[in-house]
């Protein structure tokens, strides 16, 4: 009997190791390991702004853009014993991944990943969390809104590769209270016929970072047909106020680091699990508008809005 | 010879050097810090080219030699604070009370809205959601930054009267009140902290985002960012022209603007 309660004890005490595994390996070190897919100087900022924000020693480990390039670079991350992987890059990501197979005790972020979905990164994994790489369709229209009130209907084209999104913006836009008009495209030659088939039933255009519809040649058709339909464009890259669209929404990649860092903290220190997180929209904006195209397509923007631009074009 | 000659030709340029490097910085003048300092993450004003160019073209027909610089993100701030110190500062209260900064930093003028000195900010959560205060630790809930000082500050206005540790509850920060109310309009987050003059504000642009959140609980009022000068490096005459000039208000077309862009009514002379 009394040989019997040992054992019933030693389940117990088993089973709040296993169960309490993620926890202890948080508490067990203090270290984050930074793992980077190469030496991008994009990296630099999200890094110091992490490392800042999550106030523990961290240590940087570079794949130098593959995998194989250190086969050792594994061995010497988990030596390091890392409370915690950010893994910046889809390299980076998808290594994070594929090296806490075994060691699922060990949560991960990653950040900097376009497309994360391509990489089925959180599929059956519930120590990966993250921040997606591009702006939630959200943000683009709650921005559209701010600037121009007046926007009922958007319009949208997206080709299969965007599929995703395409859900997300409807989603978004029945949230807003907004109508969403799309048309899919199969070649990136289709964009202008589809554009006059919609331009006609909108008040706004969101042009998305689908390899299809973001080519130099259709920005700068779209630029000139934005002005001529006088359609309030916007687009997601710092690049595309500049081109001459209206409105450019786009993630602050400063900033990056301390919500990756924030996240990061509470996963190590209030007990949030990077399942409980899953891949995070980016939150900060900088929004970049230019006020020649406004004039233009004869928006008048307030300066209540403009004072929540991060930098304007014109005057 | 000629190699001996450059030698000590070499050797008395940087002995100069040297001399020079000591000497400079201990010239009256020379040791003043030359920036004006502004972060203040709950102003409606994120347009930090904009607000520099006003606010060097007020510094200038002032009189006054300081370069204005906006930081966006708190451990800039903090980065910059320490190692390249500001002459001037508009910051959060809060910050006055970190570590030893109000030995340092003497604040002199209060901004005033409506007649007051404070805001207060607003708990919120989507306005279909269930999530109650009792809930609230299970959530992530988005707000600008604060350091353990504002920290404390927020529990003693808003969090302990509801029962919650501010220590304990699963911040994201964004560095605009705007981003963490989009956040939450959008169901990015389940609740976020927000000024509610910013509510206001977007509001006031377009009532549909805001439409979209409920308030959970209000804060007592948080007093509202402060204009500092470092008490070592500041020389008084600098000071007190910098409240005369201010106080002055809207009656001088460049301040009128400054506090048009940063939402204030009036200044007033700091004195708790």
């Amino acid at each position: 009997m009394h040989g019997k309660s040992i054992h019933i004890e030693l389940l117990v005490l088993l089973l709040i190791c296993l169960w309490s595994a993620p926890v202890r390996a948080a508490q067990e070190s203090a270290v984050v390991a930074i793992l980077l897919s190469d030496s991008e100087e994009a990296y630099g900022r999200p890094v110091t702004t992490f490392s800042e924000e999550i106030e523990r020693p961290v240590s940087v480990f570079n794949l130098h853009g593959d995998i194989m390039h250190d086969p050792d670079l594994k061995e010497k991350l988990f030596a390091a014993r890392p409370a915690l992987i950010f893994a910046l890059g889809a390299k980076a990501a998808y290594a994070a991944r594929l090296w806490t197979e075994e060691r699922r005790d060990i949560p991960v972020i990653f950040a900097m990943v376009l497309n994360w979905q391509r990489y089925k990164l959180t599929e059956g994994r519930e120590n990966m969390a993250g921040i997606a790489a591009e702006m939630a369709p959200g943000t683009q229209f709650a921005n559209m809104i701010m600037f121009s009130p007046a926007v009922r209907r958007i319009g949208l084209l997206y080709s299969p590769q965007s599929g995703q999104i395409f859900d997300q913006a409807r989603e978004a836009a029945d949230l807003l209270g907004l109508e969403l008009v799309a048309e899919s495209i199969d070649h990136s030659r289709d964009l202008r016929l589809a554009f006059k088939k919609i331009s006609a039933k909108v008040d706004a255009f969101w042009v998305l970072n689908d390899p299809l519809i973001y080519t130099m040649e259709n920005l700068d058709w779209l630029e000139k047909r934005c002005v001529r339909d006088k359609l309030f464009c916007v687009g997601q890259t710092l690049n595309i106020a500049k081109l001459g669209l209206t409105l450019s929404v786009n993630s602050d990649n400063d900033q990056l680091g301390v919500q990756a860092g924030a996240m990061a903290r509470n996963i190590l220190e209030r007990g949030q699990t990077p399942k409980d997180i899953g891949v995070m929209a980016p939150l900060n904006t900088q929004i970049i508008v230019n006020l020649n195209t406004a004039a233009k397509i004869g928006t008048n923007i307030s300066p209540q809005a403009l004072d929540l631009a991060t930098s304007i074009i014109g005057r | 010879m000629k190699h001996l000659l450059r030698n000590n030709r070499k050797n008395v340029v940087a002995l100069l050097f040297a001399v020079f490097s000591w000497w400079w910085p201990h010239t009256p003048g020379h040791t003043a810090p030359a920036s004006f300092f502004y972060f203040c993450p709950d102003s409606p004003q994120n347009n930090f080219t904009r607000l520099k160019e006003a606010m060097d073209a007020l510094l200038t027909e002032g009189g006054f030699s300081y370069s204005f610089q906006a930081f966006a993100h708190f451990k800039d701030f903090e980065r910059q604070v320490r190692d390249d110190p500001p002459g001037f500062l508009l910051l959060p209260e809060w910050y006055l009370r970190q570590k030893d900064n109000a030995g340092r930093f003497k604040p002199i003028l209060v901004p005033l809205r409506q007649g007051v000195s404070t805001y207060r900010k607003a708990l919120l959560v989507s306005v279909d959601s269930d999530l109650t205060l009792a809930k609230l630790a299970d959530a992530t809930i988005a707000m600008t930054p604060v350091g353990q000082e504002g920290m404390t500050m927020l529990n003693e206005v808003i969090f302990k009267t509801h029962g919650l540790n501010g220590d304990k509850l699963k911040f994201i920060y964004t560095a605009k009140d705007y981003d963490a109310l989009f956040a939450l309009a959008l169901r990015q987050v389940q609740a976020a902290l927000v000024a509610v003059d910013n509510m206001e504000y977007v509001e006031r642009i377009n009532p549909k985002i805001v439409s979209a959140v409920k308030i959970l609980a209000v804060s007592e009022p948080i007093p509202r960012p402060l204009i500092c000068y470092d008490k070592n490096a500041v020389p008084a005459a600098d000071v007190e022209k910098l409240k005369t000039f201010l106080l002055a208000g809207k009656q001088n077309e460049k301040t009128a603007k400054i506090m048009e862009m940063l939402q204030i009514d009036a200044w007033q002379v700091y004195s708790y």
